[in-house]
């Protein structure tokens, strides 16, 4: 009778610690996998803040940004950003054929340009050195530098080693951009070598772009070698 | 060692319970599940295929609207040149396109090229019983910079054109053809893919369409300088 109720005992207490085992290990499961970096934390590219005006370096890219201007129209030698390089309205009136779509030819009425003047350079070779990645984050949007100027921008640039290349990246952004002053304060330009940006160097720049200049029209010109002074 | 304790004279309800379920033959269980299975599967319709929502129809100038992007169809053109896109047809083809506004709807820039999937799978074009869809495609341009495969920006418009190919007799301007628009369904890689794309196109509106002719989607590039006293700097 003895020996029964102490097995009895025995067992229950086995049973209690296989219990208690079990809850710590699921708990502990739970942490990891709570805890556990996700893969767009582990493959996260190495930040690197800079203010406007400050130099920024990373592992094979260095950039300054100078300005940051807000403009209506985009010009240059051979296109405009209200009427492609196509013609003006009244060109397009006389195409007998394209006049049915004059409202598609007038452009993207609606859209506003965001100038960047900055130079950038590589750092320990030129190889693929271009700038891969240009892009404006405001709000949950990101915005890439437009191909759509005929000039040479920053994007299309070769970098060189210790000697920046100076230019302009220009971002098509709706019109109603600075309707929502609270977003468009806090913008930030993202510049990398690769247009995936992970596991590399990425420099930050944040943006206030309810302070930058406003301009009508504003006329570009082909990204240079060297610094303007 | 099986030295149970003396059972009560009455059992307990849990008990009773037990004892009952453990006499079921386990083939009854199976069998009662299966049932339950093809029962709830007969409730919603077996192994018909699922009825896919029907395609709406629209008007010229309605704007076709998705989660990916919003698309406004105006005209349906036929080309015979498509060289400010430096594009060469073979001999005996001509260029049928449908132009729209589009503005890209998401929250990242969109590619829109034939060779890229995404924004080349919204539209597809109906001749006859035979329909053109992205793998026909010859280019997504845009045809007031002109450009090539140009990069949609969040919420910007652009107007462009989706290009196939055809046989320079299988159309003529006045016919009516029909162009279809997909809605796309947002993917977001995991493990072993990274980034997200827009996939799966399913036929949501279609739009009737009567083809024109047309020199070129672009006029003539413009002279340098041509108008230098509009500049303000």
């Amino acid at each position: 009778m003895n020996a029964a109720s102490t097995r009895t005992r025995t067992r229950t207490r086995a049973r209690a610690v296989t219990a208690a085992g079990l809850a710590v290990l699921l708990l502990a499961a739970g942490v990891v996998a709570a805890t556990t970096p996700t893969a767009a934390e582990w493959e996260q590219p190495f930040v690197v803040h800079a203010a406007i005006g400050e130099q920024a370096q990373g592992r094979n890219i260095v950039a300054t940004v100078r300005d940051v201007a807000i403009a209506e129209r985009l010009v240059d030698a051979r296109w405009r950003s209200d009427s492609g390089g196509g013609s003006d309205s009244d060109r397009a009136r006389a195409t007998a054929s394209a006049d049915d779509t004059a409202a598609l030819r007038a452009g993207t009425p609606g859209s506003t340009w965001v100038i960047v003047d900055a130079s950038v350079a590589a750092v320990h070779t030129e190889v693929g050195a271009i700038l891969g990645r240009a892009a404006l984050i405001v709000g949950e949007r990101t915005y890439v530098a437009s191909n759509r100027p005929a000039v040479f921008t920053l994007t299309d640039a070769a970098l060189s080693i210790e000697i920046p290349t100076r230019g302009t990246l220009v971002f098509e952004l709706p019109g109603d951009l600075l309707a929502d002053p609270a977003t468009a304060s806090t913008a930030r330009l993202e510049l990398a070598m690769h247009a995936d940006p992970r596991l590399d160097s990425m420099l930050v720049i944040p943006i206030d772009l309810t302070k930058a200049a406003l301009l009508d029209e504003v006329q570009l010109e082909d990204a240079q070698w060297g610094e303007r002074r | 060692m099986t030295a149970h304790p003396p059972a009560p004279a009455r059992k307990r309800p849990a008990q009773w319970t037990r004892a009952a379920i453990d006499r079921v033959p386990t083939k009854w269980l199976i069998t009662a599940a299966t049932g339950v299975f093809l029962i709830a599967t007969a409730a919603f319709g077996g192994l018909a295929t699922a009825a896919t929502p029907p395609a709406t129809t629209m008007r010229v100038g309605e704007t076709f609207t998705s989660p990916q992007l919003s698309l406004t169809a105006s005209k349906l053109v036929l080309l015979d040149s498509l060289d400010e896109f430096f594009i060469t047809l073979e001999p005996g083809e001509r260029a049928v396109a449908v132009l729209a506004e589009v503005t890209n709807a998401w929250t990242e820039p969109q590619l829109a090229a034939a060779g890229s999937v995404g924004v080349r799978d919204v539209v597809a074009l109906r001749i006859g019983d035979r329909t053109l869809g992205s793998d026909e495609m010859v280019a997504i341009v845009r045809t007031d910079d002109p450009q090539l495969s140009p990069t949609l920006q969040p919420g910007v418009a652009a107007p462009l054109a989706f290009i196939w190919a055809v046989p320079a007799h299988a159309l003529r301007a006045g016919d009516e053809l029909t162009a279809e628009f997909f809605t796309q369904r947002l993917y977001t890689g995991k493990v072993t893919v990274s980034g997200q794309w827009w996939d799966d196109p399913a036929l949501t509106a279609t739009m009737p369409l009567r083809a024109e002719e047309r020199a070129a989607l672009s006029p003539a590039p413009r002279p340098p300088d041509a108008d230098e006293s509009e500049r303000t700097r």
